[in-house]
C-alpha cells in the first residue's frame, strides 16, 4: 500500500514556494501578454485562420485560468472578455477586422496595466473595472450576456429555445454553487435562475450577489419557479419572479423589456 | 517496512498550472514521477512510467484530454485519472466520468482552493486505495 498522505503543515511549506511563484508569474506576464497580441495581429492575415484562432483562443482561456489561480483575478476577468470578443468571429475569418483587433489590442492594453499595478503592489482595479464596463457596454450593444441557472437540462432547452432570436448570449450552468463561482468571477448582464436549483437556491444565489461587492451586485436577476407567493426577502431585491407555469407567456417579454431598457 | 510512495503523471499543457498541481502533489507525500505539456507526450510517459495516479488537463494541444483517457483506459482499464478542469467545461468533464475517469478537479481556482481540492481528492483516493486492498 503506498504511504498515507502526509498534510499536516503541507500547505505551510506549499504557500512559503507560491509565493515565489506568484513573483515569477507576474514577471512572466508581458511575454504571454505580448503573444496573445502577435497571435491576435496574425488573425487578420487569413492564412490558416482556424489553427490560429484555435492556438488563441485556448491561450486566452489557459491565462484566464493561471491568472485566477495565481491571484490576479483582474487579468482572469479581462481575459473572460477577450475570450467572448474571440467567440463573436469564431466562425468567420472576415470579422478579425480593424475594429476588432483595436478592441483587442484594449484588451492587452488594460491587462497591461494591471500588471504594472501589481507590481507596485495594487490589490484593486477600480478604473480597470469601469474601462472594462464602457467596452462592454460599446462591443454588446444590444447584446447582452445571460446566465440561466437549471437542473434540468429538458427545461434549459426549453428556455433557450424561448429566447431564441433575442441578441442574448445564454451560458447555462446546473447548480447555484457552479453558477455563483461564476458569477463571482464574469461579468453577465442577466441571470436567469430556478428557485429550485442544487447545492444553493436561486433566491440564495441572488442574495449572495447582491451581499457581495463583485461584478455582478447589480445584475438583472429572474427567478422562476413553481411556487405560489414566494417570499423574497429584501437582500435579494430587486428580482423579479417568474412562475414556471406561465412562463412561456412572461420570459420573453421580461428579457426583451431588459433590452429596450438597456438600449 | 518502508510504503513506497504514490507515483503521479501530471499532463497540463500550462507550466505555471503544471508547477502548481506538481508542488501540492509532492507536498502530499507522492511521487511526480513526469509531466507532459501535450496529450501525445501524455500517453507515451503514462507508457513509459505505468504510474498509480494521473492528473490530466482536459483542454491540451496536439490530443486533447478526453482522447488522452480513452487511450489510457484501453492500455489500462483500472487506471486513476482525475481531470484537471475549468469551471465551464462541466458538460465536458461528464464525458470524461463515463469514459472512466475517477474524479475531477476545478484548477481555475485560487491556488489555495487548488490545494484543498487535490488535498481531498488525495484522501478519497487513500481511501479507495485501502479499501480495495481489505476486500
Amino acid at each position: 500500500m503506498p504511504n498515507p498522505i502526509d498534510s499536516s503543515a503541507a500547505m505551510l511549506r506549499a504557500q512559503q514556494m507560491l509565493q515565489q511563484m506568484r513573483v515569477n508569474y507576474i514577471a512572466e506576464l508581458p511575454e504571454r501578454i505580448d503573444e496573445l497580441e502577435q497571435l491576435t495581429l496574425a488573425l487578420k492575415q487569413g492564412d490558416s485562420f482556424e489553427a490560429q484562432f484555435e492556438e488563441l483562443y485556448r491561450k486566452t482561456h489557459s491565462l484566464k485560468g493561471t491568472a485566477g489561480t495565481y491571484g490576479m483575478q483582474m487579468i482572469s476577468t479581462v481575459c473572460h472578455e477577450l475570450e467572448e470578443a474571440l467567440e463573436r468571429i469564431a466562425d468567420a475569418p472576415g470579422k478579425a477586422d480593424d475594429q476588432f483587433l483595436d478592441r483587442c489590442i484594449a484588451y492587452f492594453d488594460l491587462m497591461r496595466q494591471v500588471v504594472e499595478g501589481a507590481r507596485r503592489g495594487q490589490a484593486a482595479f477600480p478604473e480597470i473595472e469601469s474601462a472594462l464596463g464602457a467596452m462592454r457596454s460599446d462591443i454588446i450593444g444590444n447584446n447582452i450576456s445571460a446566465l440561466l441557472v437549471e437542473p434540468s437540462r429538458v427545461n434549459a432547452a426549453l428556455y433557450t429555445g424561448m429566447l431564441k432570436g433575442l441578441p442574448v448570449k445564454i451560458s447555462i450552468v446546473d447548480s447555484g454553487c457552479s453558477a455563483l463561482e461564476m458569477l463571482l468571477r464574469n461579468h453577465f448582464d442577466l441571470l436567469i435562475t430556478g428557485y429550485e436549483t442544487s447545492a444553493l437556491n436561486g433566491l440564495a444565489l441572488i442574495a449572495a450577489l447582491r451581499l457581495n461587492n463583485g461584478i455582478n451586485k447589480d445584475i438583472r436577476a429572474i427567478l422562476l419557479t413553481s411556487k405560489k407567493n414566494l417570499v423574497i426577502p429584501s437582500v435579494a431585491q430587486p428580482v423579479t419572479v417568474l412562475e414556471r407555469i406561465n412562463v412561456s407567456a412572461t420570459l420573453v417579454s421580461e428579457v426583451q423589456d431588459f433590452l429596450q431598457k438597456k438600449q | 517496512m518502508q510504503k513506497r510512495k504514490v507515483r503521479v503523471l501530471i499532463a497540463e499543457d500550462e507550466e505555471h498550472i503544471r508547477s502548481l498541481v506538481s508542488l501540492f502533489i509532492t507536498q502530499l507525500g507522492a511521487e511526480v514521477v513526469a509531466e507532459a505539456g501535450d496529450g501525445l507526450q501524455a500517453v507515451s510517459m503514462y507508457k513509459q512510467h505505468n504510474p498509480d495516479m494521473v492528473m490530466l488537463d482536459i483542454n491540451m494541444p496536439k490530443l486533447d484530454g478526453i482522447a488522452v483517457l480513452k487511450q489510457i483506459m484501453e492500455i489500462n482499464p483500472r487506471a486513476l485519472v482525475v481531470m484537471l478542469t475549468s469551471l465551464n467545461a462541466r458538460e465536458v468533464v461528464k464525458e470524461c466520468i463515463d469514459h472512466g475517469a475517477w474524479n475531477y478537479i476545478l484548477k481555475d481556482a485560487s491556488a489555495e482552493e487548488l490545494f484543498k481540492e487535490i488535498k481531498t481528492t488525495w484522501s478519497d483516493y487513500m481511501t479507495e486505495i485501502s479499501r480495495s486492498e481489505k476486500s
